[in-house]
């Protein structure tokens, strides 16, 4: 990348969430995003990977400004989201859209969805009367929805056809960064994918940047360039998208992709099975985050006791192990041994 | 090979505003001891109504045709009284949701869930129902079983809550368990130990699973054999390596074609056209038809019966018969 700077700058983002407690006391602190950085190039698409309760849909919100950040700053296009005026701030805002994964809760449901891709464009002032009218048809059609949608109310469509709608209001405000987040887990397979190609083939005509949001690597694998995998609020590993799948660095990011069922009898990965999740988010380990579950067998002292910091081991790589340098082998992808030993998973 | 469980001209409908809706529409299909059969489709294409209608657990809107039959050694449960269905639902056939989170009693604890089911149906103690609770939670993987059975579910994290309903609905034995989206709501890792755990029961315990899916993923490594279904009907069924390797019915195909996967090149998916149709108003003639890419004018007004294309595998598709049209 050429630019001066890139399009979303997070510097050391914390954001923690208080709850319980009454009048300030008792109160527990669950730390949800925990210092964070992450850049995104303009017209590049970045995964961002985890499971429930990583912090990646927060990392989202908190790059929006939709969530104020306890720590840390948000540059998009190089201001200052966090010192913005409100006015500023609204201008700004036109060119970052949000796509939710359940359209049907996201819009409105008394109104009309042609009314609903209508809004965002008056509100900002691009388009008013006929030619909003006429942008509107244009965005369905963009979008691959047939004009006679219009007038027809989100509970009438489908759940990708509602999908297409969320897309078709975030670019009718000419948005250059969209956040997805989860834009495609609310599908079934068949509609999943005409969505994925949807957002691929819109971000190469319109050169827009993508967060994508999903806790599904394989769907993820499909439209980033770059992902970066989340666990316990912070970064685990950040790497280009070939390089992630083929040679992940951190045991955590092996064992999600160990994880993933293949959809082929004859080719049946030896999963990595990680012991439960035995700790709530208000009591995460000290050391690592991942220390308890970890798979690695260099597992030592030293996770147990130190964070380990994220690293940048490789050019556009960066990992938050100890022992980054003997990863651990993905298992190799082999037919599934028949006399299955029965040992204790926990 | 003697079925254990022979479901036959199964037809459940709903009454609704929509009109009838036709959730599940000419089902038959045969399980085998020790087999795991999974069922596979997309939303409201019929699966779970399917599972649920086999142990008539819906309510009072469903209607089962009465020339439907469902036979469990030799007994067709669909014209059981609700009593004698109690002696083999939870003990004969058991089965497992999707949501441990609300199958789970809240108030109860997990040991009290587990024993309910055994005194149940067990003439059993409760010294030694509480003995067989921690043995089950045991073999469903839960270390310091005689600690957590005082724990309450919302104590227990997501991949836990689904181990104690397996435990609960292991606790008299069943010949078969029917698990309807056992892992959906878990996390890839957590699900990853639950179909470890339910690969290694079904081989300790010989038990018949149906296993109801819409991941194609999940169902590859744990079913021996796969019912594919679409707009309320089976289109295929198959042996499981069989069906992956060679699927006949174009809808299998599109879809394995369509699922995002991470053992092959990332290159544009190869989506399906249009959208699933609703149970309120399936398409004429072949209920895949206007999604299909092989599609011709008999596929739109006549609706092709389940065929046998060899003898492991039916279909549901005109192919079967005019095989020419395949290659165009």
């Amino acid at each position: 990348m050429t630019e001066p700077h890139p399009l979303v700058e997070a510097q050391s983002l914390i954001k923690e969430f208080r709850f319980g407690g009454f009048l300030g006391t008792g109160s527990r602190v669950i730390r949800a995003v925990d210092d964070v950085t992450l850049s995104i190039a303009r017209g590049e698409a970045v995964g961002l990977v985890g499971e429930s309760g990583s912090g990646k849909t927060t990392l989202g919100r908190l790059i929006l400004r939709l969530l104020e950040p306890s720590e840390g700053t948000v540059r998009f296009d190089g201001h200052d989201l966090l010192a913005l005026d409100r006015r500023s701030l609204r201008t700004l805002r036109r060119r970052m859209q949000v796509v939710f994964q359940d359209s049907a809760g996201s819009l409105n449901p008394r109104m009309m969805v042609g009314a609903a891709v209508r809004e965002p464009m008056v509100v900002h002032r691009l388009y008013r009367g006929r030619a909003a009218d006429a942008r509107v048809v244009e965005l369905f059609g963009e979008v691959g929805l047939d004009a006679s949608h219009v007038g027809q109310y989100p509970h009438e469509l489908s759940g990708g056809q509602r999908q297409r709608v969320g897309i078709a209001r975030a670019l009718s405000v000419e948005a250059e960064l969209l956040v997805l987040d989860e834009p495609v887990s609310a599908l079934d397979v068949s509609v999943q994918a005409q969505v994925l190609n949807l957002l691929a083939d819109l971000r190469a005509r319109r050169h827009l940047t993508y967060l994508f949001i999903a806790h599904d690597l394989a769907v993820v694998r499909h439209l980033a360039e770059r992902v970066a995998v989340m666990y316990a609020g912070r970064l685990a590993e950040s790497a280009p998208t070939a390089t992630l799948f083929t040679r992940p660095l951190h045991p955590y990011t092996t064992s999600l992709l160990s994880a993933i069922p293949t959809p082929d009898p004859a080719r049946q990965a030896t999963r990595i099975v990680l012991a439960d999740e035995t700790k709530r988010a208000t009591e995460r380990p000290r050391g690592c985050a991942f220390h308890e579950r970890c798979p690695h067998p260099r597992k030592d002292e030293r996770c147990r006791a130190e964070a380990p910091a994220l690293r940048n081991v490789e050019p556009e790589r960066h990992v938050a192990c100890h022992y980054s340098d003997e990863p651990i082998p993905v298992p190799s992808v082999a037919a599934r041994p028949t006399g299955h030993a029965p040992d204790d998973p926990a | 090979m003697t079925a254990l469980l022979r479901v036959r001209r199964l037809r459940t409908t709903f009454a609704s505003d929509a009109g009838t809706v036709r959730a599940v529409d000419d089902v038959s299909f045969d399980l085998a001891p020790g087999e795991t059969l999974a069922i596979v489709g997309e939303s409201g294409c019929g699966k779970t109504v399917t599972a649920l209608s086999i142990l008539r657990l819906l309510d009072d809107s469903a209607h089962i045709a009465d020339e439907a039959t469902v036979e469990y050694d030799g007994v067709n449960l669909l014209a059981l009284s609700s009593r004698e269905l109690r002696r083999i639902r939870g003990a004969e056939i058991a089965m497992i949701f999707q949501e441990p989170t609300t199958s789970l009693n809240p108030v109860l604890s997990v040991g009290t869930q587990v024993t309910e089911t055994l005194r149940a149906h067990r003439s059993i103690g409760r010294r030694a129902a509480r003995q067989r609770a921690v043995e089950l939670l045991n073999l469903v993987g839960i270390v310091d079983a005689e600690h957590r059975i005082r724990a309450y579910p919302h104590e227990l994290s997501g991949g836990l809550q689904q181990r104690v309903m397996i435990a609960i609905a292991l606790a008299c034995d069943p010949k078969i368990l029917i698990a309807d989206e056992p892992t959906t709501a878990l996390d890839v890792t957590v699900q990853a130990q639950i179909l470890e755990l339910l690969a290694e029961l079904k081989h300790r315990l010989g038990m018949a699973m149906i296993l109801i899916s819409h991941d194609l993923g999940v169902v590859a490594g744990l079913a021996d054999r796969i019912a594919v279904m679409y707009g309320g009907q089976i289109v295929e069924e198959a042996p499981t390596s069989l069906l992956f390797s060679q699927p006949s019915h174009p809808y299998t195909d599109a879809l394995l074609q369509a699922v995002p996967r991470l053992d092959r090149p990332a290159h544009r998916l190869t989506a399906i056209p249009g959208v699933v149709p609703r149970a309120s108003d399936w398409p004429a003639g072949c209920r895949f038809h206007p999604r299909c890419a092989l599609a011709w004018e008999r596929c739109g007004s006549e609706l092709p019966t389940l065929a046998e294309e060899s003898a492991a595998r039916r279909v549901r598709c005109w192919l079967l018969e005019e095989p020419q049209r395949r290659s165009p």
